[in-house]
């Protein structure tokens, strides 16, 4: 990877990270229309569960725990959960790997500013803050 | 109603890929005013769908490296500072003159856009200052209206940190993206092309909507199976935005844009007026 001109590695590295988000943005699609689909047509109300009162009464699966246990039983509203759950994680996600990627390409600068930026996001989460 | 939430979440994305910004300011009146969803749902449902814009978007946008990574990462330093300053001093600034404030700064910015006249892209000024030389911010990107890679030069670094310090502050004083804040600061101050502004806005607004969604979820206020079509809507939306945008000539995005902010700015002057259509 080093060699001559360190912006187009950049960019090749830029690349692969973009794939990635390509896919998880497309597993995290998958995961929403299939549930949706479930939902609407294999369920007991069928389209009728979209509804606003029926909208807000399904209590979203909060705990990892319970998000696995509806996993395993093939619940929908669980896959919902799951795609959006995917989906908020992988601006997350890409800014750690753009992380890694400064560190790789020993650019001081742009990793601390990465690093910076990518812990002020984690103690957003953590403390619970919307930013 | 969900067949309709999902198609105007399509063209919510579709807008919100093309402009750098999020979805909330079509996604909570719709749901609101329309569908009478209760406010939390809809600002939660809005909040997935400014991240779901921004990844969507982001798949071409990085590929095509129209986003431009280092000016987003410096960038996002002097927001995340200026969205948790915002935060910690909401409760002591009533939000009524913050409105006021808000509608102001986006009437004063589209009339700083419009009179910013751009023949080209291509002409723009390809030497950087010397703070961006030394971050190493200049950049090209292919633009598939002009049919050439364009080359830019970036300029006035810290007076655009000073103002994305700004945006920050307000997104984080109002709990809203601020996305229509930041194209105008890297579009006029920092001078980059419409497409890179709106492309790094887009990052930007999906990392700091992605760090705040956790808390949402964690409290409840994203209901799968209203924020599921949302988001599906807008991804589809986002996927042909960016393609509709590369092949858009830049004039006419920065005048969409303009267009879009006097919305806005008239959203939030009757916001401050007491009219509530958030």
């Amino acid at each position: 990877m080093r060699n001559t001109n360190p912006e187009r590695d950049l960019i090749r590295a830029e690349t692969l990270i973009s794939y990635m988000l390509r896919y998880g943005v497309i597993l995290s699609a998958s995961l929403l229309l299939l549930g949706l689909l479930f939902i609407a047509l294999f369920s007991s109300q069928g389209a009728r569960n979209f509804q606003l009162s029926a909208i807000l009464h399904p209590a979203p699966p909060y705990t990892p725990s319970e998000l696995y246990a509806g996993l395993r039983r093939g619940d929908p509203d669980t896959w919902l959960a799951a795609g959006l759950l995917l989906l908020i994680g992988l601006p997350i996600l890409r800014v750690g790997l753009t992380m890694v990627l400064f560190l790789l390409e020993q650019d001081k600068t742009y990793f601390l500013i990465t690093l910076f930026v990518f812990v002020i996001l984690l103690s957003g989460i953590f403390l619970g803050k919307a930013l | 109603m969900i067949f309709a939430i999902f198609l105007i979440s399509i063209v919510a994305g579709a807008f919100g890929s093309i402009l750098g910004l999020g979805g909330g300011v079509v996604i909570v009146p719709a749901l609101t005013l329309l569908f009478h969803v209760p406010i939390r749902y809809a600002v939660g449902a809005s909040i997935v769908s400014v991240i779901a814009t921004s990844s969507g978007a982001a798949a071409t946008y990085v590929r095509d490296h129209v986003t431009n990574i280092r000016i987003a990462m410096l960038l996002e330093v002097a927001t995340t500072l200026g969205a948790l300053g915002g935060a910690m001093l909401s409760a002591l600034i009533p939000s009524r003159y913050l409105f006021i404030l808000f509608a102001v700064v986006l009437l004063y910015s589209a009339v700083i856009m419009l009179r910013t006249k751009r023949t080209s892209e291509a002409l723009l000024p390809e030497e950087s200052d010397s703070w961006a030389k030394h971050l190493k911010l200049a950049s090209s990107y292919p633009d598939a209206a002009l049919r050439q890679e364009v080359h830019y030069g970036v300029k006035n670094v810290p007076e655009g940190m000073g103002l994305m310090l700004g945006a920050g502050v307000i997104s984080g004083l109002l709990g809203i993206g601020s996305g229509a804040l930041k194209v105008p600061a890297m579009d006029t101050a920092m001078h980059l092309p419409i497409k890179v502004s709106s492309a790094t806005s887009n990052f930007m607004i999906g990392v700091t909507a992605a760090a705040s969604a956790g808390a949402y979820y964690v409290r409840g206020d994203i209901q799968p199976r209203l924020a599921a079509p949302v988001a599906l809507g807008v991804l589809i939306g986002a996927w042909v935005g960016t393609r509709l945008m590369m092949r858009m000539h830049s004039n006419k995005i920065r005048k969409l844009f303009i267009g879009v902010l006097v919305i806005i700015a008239i959203q939030m002057a009757l916001k401050a007026a007491g009219v509530e259509i958030r």
